[in-house]
């Protein structure tokens, strides 16, 4: 498919495949603190006004990830981040029930374009996948790159051209996303039809001006 | 000689043609009178006094403020002992099994609310039918 599976010695770059990474999860009301005497746990609030750093206990998770730090800084960097690769009906929730192909097709094709919060990564039995799969650009970890250099018995492969080129785009894209109103631009009536499917969208104030019979503004 | 050349030459025969003494005594208004200081009689006296009425009450208030080492001592002292009961009061107490669940509880928790956002992403936007 869309892989090429690199020598051992080849430096880590972007697009590349790893598995068995560990992700971090965190709650900042449950800081579960490692003392000496025991354990205990506080709000992060609590902590940060108290200490400058400690112990603390974390869940965490071996998980499948891609590498999303750009080559030169894979090559030099310090920490090497990463995005968490899941099961592609789990990160796009309209497939998860989907068999159809013609419909799967439409979701892969057409709504990637749309929604550009994951990636797909179709099945390979040679780099792992038997699944659909898709990497969630909302879930990052991060490793220190010299460590994970040593750890390259994990990378099962990695995008080839076409699709590495195609996962810089995507990501870059993911990260330059700005949070906007998408009914701003709606008149009134486009307004009130955005209305009944999104109860909650409020009108700018250029909605609000009203249309009367013949024509004029009141 | 004529046109700029002529002012400069004019110019510079005009600082040229004064003694130096002259242009000392020039250098700005310049009119001292000496007159002399009334010598003080019983209303002056009464004066200073009314004045260092008021700023002996003054002065010896500054004085009071001067940091006091056995006070500063006293507030330091408290002050660490009120911190490391802060430090031992933080958070409460767990033992290391419930740490562990509370661990778990975390991970599963964060797991379970990205499926719920794609779940509510899911519900948005296009909804493609099996027709299409």
């Amino acid at each position: 498919m869309i892989y090429e599976f690199p020598d051992k010695s080849a430096p880590i770059q972007q697009g590349d495949i790893f598995v068995s990474l560990p992700r971090i999860d965190i709650s900042l009301n449950n800081v579960l603190i490692a003392g000496e005497t025991g354990e205990r746990a506080a709000k992060w609030v609590e902590v940060i006004q108290r200490y400058e750093s400690l112990n603390i206990i974390v869940p965490v998770r071996p998980v499948t990830a891609i590498v999303a730090t750009q080559d030169c800084d894979a090559l030099h960097g310090r920490d090497i981040t990463l995005c968490e690769i899941s099961e592609f009906r789990d990160v796009e929730r309209k497939s998860k029930d989907c068999t159809n192909p013609r419909k799967l097709k439409n979701i892969i094709t057409q709504h990637a374009r749309i929604n550009q919060k994951w990636f797909y990564l179709p099945p390979d039995e040679g780099i792992g996948f038997l699944e659909k799969m898709a990497v969630d650009f909302m879930v990052t970890l991060r490793v220190p790159r010299a460590e994970l250099e040593e750890l390259r018995d994990l990378r099962k492969g990695r995008l080839n051209q076409i699709a590495d080129e195609h996962f810089r785009e995507r990501i870059s894209e993911f990260f330059r996303r700005y949070p906007y109103d998408e009914w701003y631009p709606l008149d009134q009536e486009e307004l009130k039809a955005y209305k009944v499917e999104y109860p909650d969208a409020k009108p700018f104030p250029w909605q609000q001006t009203e249309i009367t019979g013949n024509g004029d503004k009141k | 000689m004529k046109g700029g050349i002529q002012v400069n030459s004019a110019y510079t025969v005009d600082l040229q043609g004064r003694p130096p003494e002259s242009r000392a005594i020039e250098t700005g208004p310049w009119s001292e009178t000496y007159i002399r200081r009334r010598s003080m009689n019983l209303w002056g006296i009464l004066r200073i006094t009314k004045i260092a009425g008021i700023l002996l009450p003054l002065a010896v208030s500054t004085i009071t403020a001067i940091p006091d080492p056995w006070l500063i001592e006293k507030r330091r002292r408290d002050t660490v002992v009120t911190v490391s009961i802060f430090q031992e009061v933080i958070g409460h107490a767990i033992s290391r099994s419930e740490a562990l669940i509370i661990a778990r509880q975390i991970l599963e928790q964060a797991e379970h609310e990205r499926l719920a956002l794609a779940e509510f992403e899911a519900a948005r936007g296009i909804q493609w039918s099996d027709e299409l």
